[in-house]
């Protein structure tokens, strides 16, 4: 087995690549993340999520940063949920 | 609270902050270290609490409970040595039992055994009346029983851990905290993979330091793949194929009823490794690092590897447990025979209470007993890959039963099997993409082991911003390909 430790990281270095991975996901999935927000019971937390997904979500639309999560949908539902493909 | 879902996400950097900033703490200051380091042990139970607690506060509390008694059991064993004889560990193997029976099988034993025994002798006795009066009573209360999630799981750790003990292996946890992490450990607490004591507790006592080096790379791999084998393959497969077919056998033809069957077949695989994988990625972010649970099953070329490969914490528990306990295989063919057929049964009954759960591994237990013969009984050796189809198919006619023990048993199980006879009967389903998603769930087992160790070199080397940043456009991706909403994980039930 190859010795793969030395290339391991340190647990900053992990945080930040954690960071990073936190602050791109929740840009790209924003819109959808509000969608989902609109759908959770009434109450605190439901107007918190909105309220901290609101304008990450405005930008993401407004950068186009969400077309990845768009064009991925849009794969699955010309793709996987046809309802033409009978044999 | 479910993996892939926004509040485990949330949750899981609260975890990872508070831990790894404890420990930076602790490091920094001389004078509080110990302080710091308990409170971090603390911050990891109440974390894994939490994560329990989302479902249910009571059984938490419940699982805290074990964790004290069953930690009090392996100090009574380790403070009296050979003195202390047989009775702790008879004691606390009873109790876990117990505890695990009540919950899951009050029902099933009271229905199959209690009640059409007690029909007979209150017959005999006259009294017929007053034992139906008694069932009819005794119903309301059977259906207030719920499962607590994981439960067969962390049972089974804490036995392992007092066995442990009981036969000098290892040695209790130095503090109950150590050993209340181990059972409580939140990434394995509600399906696995069933960690020992000798492997977690050490690493629960000495809590890795700010030295400990992540390897980061592995565990995004495997936090991704895992993402993708439940919310893209394996809901979908549920969603479009094994969940119609079992609910509704009759309204299926002979090819949608084989493409259901395959599809459950994959749904599982693809549903249990996820998790695990999940796990041992959240894991290793912690600096704790969990054994592999699952290695390419479908690859395998006899029942024996399958089991090698298939839940491999289980099957390896089983054998140490149980199978070895019992003899093994050093008492004679007919005693191993019997071994591997009462190992299988138990192991089958552990999935579920239920015949079909009990047959399905009666007849595991039956292949690897017939297996082991025919081994011994002939020298011919099929090519390793009509052994390798010929296993696979013989595993998924298997999951046919075991799907069914999910539902309502035997007459699911008949109804799928009458779906196979209407051999002329039209496909009502997506069969196209849907064997596309086939393949795909069967290829994922390449990511499985050591197989990815090529992709995860290279990530390796990138820096963990980079890392970061293509884990979320995959992590993106993922999301948008799979369907609305998450399914619970398969494995939750047992």
């Amino acid at each position: 087995m190859k010795d793969t430790e030395g290339r391991n990281v340190t647990w900053r270095a992990a945080a930040a690549g954690l960071a990073v991975f936190y602050a791109l996901a929740v840009l790209m999935n924003a819109p959808e993340m509000e969608k989902n927000a609109e759908n959770m019971d009434y109450g605190a937390a439901r107007d918190a999520t909105k309220a901290l997904v609101r304008p990450v979500a405005r930008l993401s639309a407004m950068f186009r940063i969400d077309f990845l999560r768009r064009k991925a949908a849009r794969v699955r539902g010309r793709w996987l949920d046809q309802e033409d493909d009978l044999l | 609270m479910l993996f892939p879902t926004l509040t485990f996400a949330v949750f899981f950097a609260a975890v990872f902050g508070l831990n790894w900033g404890l420990a930076a703490l602790a490091e920094r200051c001389a004078g509080c270290e110990r302080w710091l380091v308990s409170l971090r042990k603390l911050v990891l139970l109440a974390a894994s609490l939490v994560f329990y607690g989302w479902w249910s506060w009571p059984f938490a509390l419940m699982l805290l409970a074990s964790s004290v008694i069953n930690h009090g059991f392996a100090l009574w064993m380790a403070g009296r040595g050979e003195r202390s004889g047989r009775l702790p560990v008879s004691l606390a193997v009873a109790l876990n039992v117990g505890v695990l029976v009540f919950f899951k099988y009050t029902g099933f034993l009271f229905n199959e055994a209690v009640a059409p025994l007690g029909v007979k002798v209150a017959g005999w006795l006259g009294r017929g009346d007053a034992w139906i009066a008694f069932l009819e009573s005794a119903q309301p209360f059977l259906c207030t029983i719920v499962l607590p999630v994981g439960i067969s799981f962390y049972t089974f750790q804490a036995l392992s851990y007092v066995i442990d003990v009981a036969r000098g292996e290892i040695k209790p946890a130095r503090r109950w905290i150590d050993f209340a992490n181990y059972l409580a450990f939140f990434p394995q607490l509600v399906a696995g993979p069933i960690v020992r004591a000798g492997h977690l507790i050490p690493a629960m006592e000495n809590l890795p330091g700010t030295k400990t080096r992540l390897d980061t790379a592995r565990a995004g791999v495997l936090i991704l793949v895992g993402l993708f084998k439940k919310t893209v393959v394996a809901d979908y497969l549920a969603a479009n194929f094994a969940d119609p077919l079992f609910v509704m056998p009759e309204e299926f033809g002979a090819i949608d009823a084989l493409m259901g069957v395959y599809a459950y077949t994959l749904q599982i695989y693809c549903d249990f490794s996820a998790y695990s994988d999940i796990a041992i990625g959240c894991a290793l972010l912690l600096g704790f690092e969990f054994p592999v649970n699952f290695d390419a099953p479908y690859f395998s070329d006899s029942f024996k590897t399958f089991w090698r490969r298939w839940h491999i914490s289980l099957s390896s528990w089983l054998r140490d447990y149980l199978y070895i306990p019992m003899g093994g295989s050093r008492r004679g063919k007919a005693r191993t025979y019997a071994n591997l057929l009462i190992t299988m049964f138990l192991g089958g009954l552990w999935h579920g209470a239920g015949w079909a759960f009990a047959l399905w591994g009666i007849l595991h237990g039956a292949l690897l007993a017939a297996e082991r013969m025919l081994g011994r009984l002939v020298s011919f050796r099929p090519p390793k890959w009509l052994a390798r189809i010929f296993v696979f198919h013989v595993v998924a006619f298997l999951w046919i039963l075991f799907r069914s023990g999910s539902a309502d048993g035997m007459e699911t199980f008949k109804g799928v099997l009458n779906a196979f006879r209407s051999a002329g009967a039209e496909s009502t389903l997506p069969v196209k993409a849907g064997a596309a998603v086939l393949a795909a769930g069967f290829a994922l087992q390449l990511c499985d082991g050591a197989r990815l160790a090529w992709l995860t070199d290279r990530v390796r080397r990138w820096p963990t911003w980079v890392q970061g940043g293509l884990a979320a456009v995959v992590f993106t991706i993922i999301l948008g390909l799979a369907p609305e909403g998450v399914a619970p994980f398969i494995y939750f039930q047992f």
